[in-house]
């Protein structure tokens, strides 16, 4: 959780939602670990859930991520992180449509 | 002359007895006359490589690169060759030379970007199958690489599954769909079909690309939160926040960064277990 203090505690609430980097990668970290153990144990539907989640979780990211303040004092360039969270979805994308497109074909077959 | 066998010309000698009559010598040669018995064996070897980097050319890469690359193979069997082993040169020049083009054409054709942790663990296992091949001079099974690795089977399974399975596998198909002449399964291709985990290669490699991405960005974070030369008072103040706070924050990014280290490089059993103590902690 972000620890933000703000003039207004409402909107504090709202930035926590909107998590810092850290924290994002934190929570992408142990979702695409849960999603590893899930996929191994033969779960493809699981795993792909808990890849979905991840993808969510980088996309509130990053159409919020210009107001992270982490990415100010670290400093990292905003369009170099973007891009790194964009190649970070791009995988996990092709993972789940792979996953939906097994399940397809799986489906087919009578 | 046909029929006499009393004493073979040096012509007549096999290659592979040629080859070895040159390395010989090349191990106690130094200066300008290692340089030219290198030239002598290289040269008596083109064949070799040209025949093995023709296998190859499905790849779509011009003969000459893979030829080139497979000199490559043929100047590190030379630079390791033991004669002091029963190996014949030929077999083994032939494992590397086939080992750098294979190589060269997965680099090229990559389109996931090998984690390095992949890549190390890659050339842990080359430098110890190649070992085994000029020891034993037959390539090793999955027990006896195992041992020579010092892993269990099991473990060395779970690690090469986790390889770069996917560029191989989409060349290795290519090559069986058009090659007339395919070459025996390897030892991963055995291991891969025998892999039972319910994880297809390609998308392993994927979670382990983003998983990597995601640790880089995360090292960079802390990286700059760490160097950046401000004092955790000067950043709780930018922040809003204490110096406490900002203290739990790089505690917090630092654990997060060990366990994801250890999330890449840990066989399945190993994270299993980290998992459950840090759950425990």
């Amino acid at each position: 959780m972000r620890h933000n203090r703000s003039m207004d505690g409402r909107e504090r609430e709202t930035q926590c939602d909107s998590v810092d980097l850290l924290t994002l990668i934190a929570r992408a970290l142990d979702q695409l670990r849960a999603a590893v153990d899930t996929l191994e144990s033969h779960r493809p539907e699981a795993g792909a859930a808990h890849l979905a989640a991840t993808i969510r979780q980088i996309d509130r990211y990053v159409d919020g991520m210009d107001d992270d303040p982490l990415l100010r004092l670290a400093p990292l360039e905003t369009t170099t992180v973007r891009e790194s969270l964009r190649s970070v979805r791009a995988d996990l994308n092709a993972v789940v449509e792979s996953i939906a497109s097994r399940a397809t074909r799986n489906s087919a077959v009578p | 002359m046909p029929g006499d066998s009393r004493a073979a010309p040096s012509w007549a000698l096999p290659p592979d007895a040629e080859n070895e009559e040159i390395l010989a010598r090349l191990a106690s040669a130094t200066g300008p006359e290692r340089a030219a018995l290198e030239e002598q064996v290289v040269a008596r070897n083109v064949g070799l490589v040209k025949s093995i980097a023709l296998r190859f050319t499905y790849s779509g890469e011009p003969l000459d690169d893979l030829i080139q690359a497979g000199y490559i193979g043929l100047l590190n069997a030379m630079a390791n060759f033991n004669l002091a082993r029963n190996t014949k040169f030929s077999t083994y020049a032939s494992h590397l030379v086939q080992g750098e083009i294979r190589h060269y054409i997965r680099d090229r054709h990559t389109t996931i970007r090998i984690p390095q942790w992949v890549q190390s663990m890659n050339r842990r296992i080359k430098e110890a199958e190649e070992a085994f091949f000029q020891d034993a001079g037959h390539p090793p099974t999955l027990e006896e690489l195992a041992r020579s690795l010092d892993l269990t089977p099991e473990q060395l399974a779970a690690v090469l599954r986790g390889r770069d399975a996917m560029t191989y596998v989409s060349i290795d198909r290519e090559r069986r769909a058009s090659d007339p002449n395919p070459t025996p399964p390897t030892l991963e291709e055995v291991l891969h079909d025998r892999a039972g985990d319910g994880m297809p290669h390609d998308l392993r490699l994927r979670i382990a690309a983003a998983i990597e991405r995601l640790a880089t960005l995360q090292q960079e974070v802390v990286h700059g939160l760490f160097y950046h030369g401000k004092s955790q008072s000067e950043l709780g103040e930018d922040l809003g926040i204490s110096q406490r706070q900002v203290s739990r924050i790089k505690e917090k990014a630092l654990d997060e960064l060990r366990e994801a280290l250890f999330l890449v490089s840990d066989t399945v059993e190993d994270r299993r277990r980290t998992n459950g103590a840090s759950h425990e902690a």
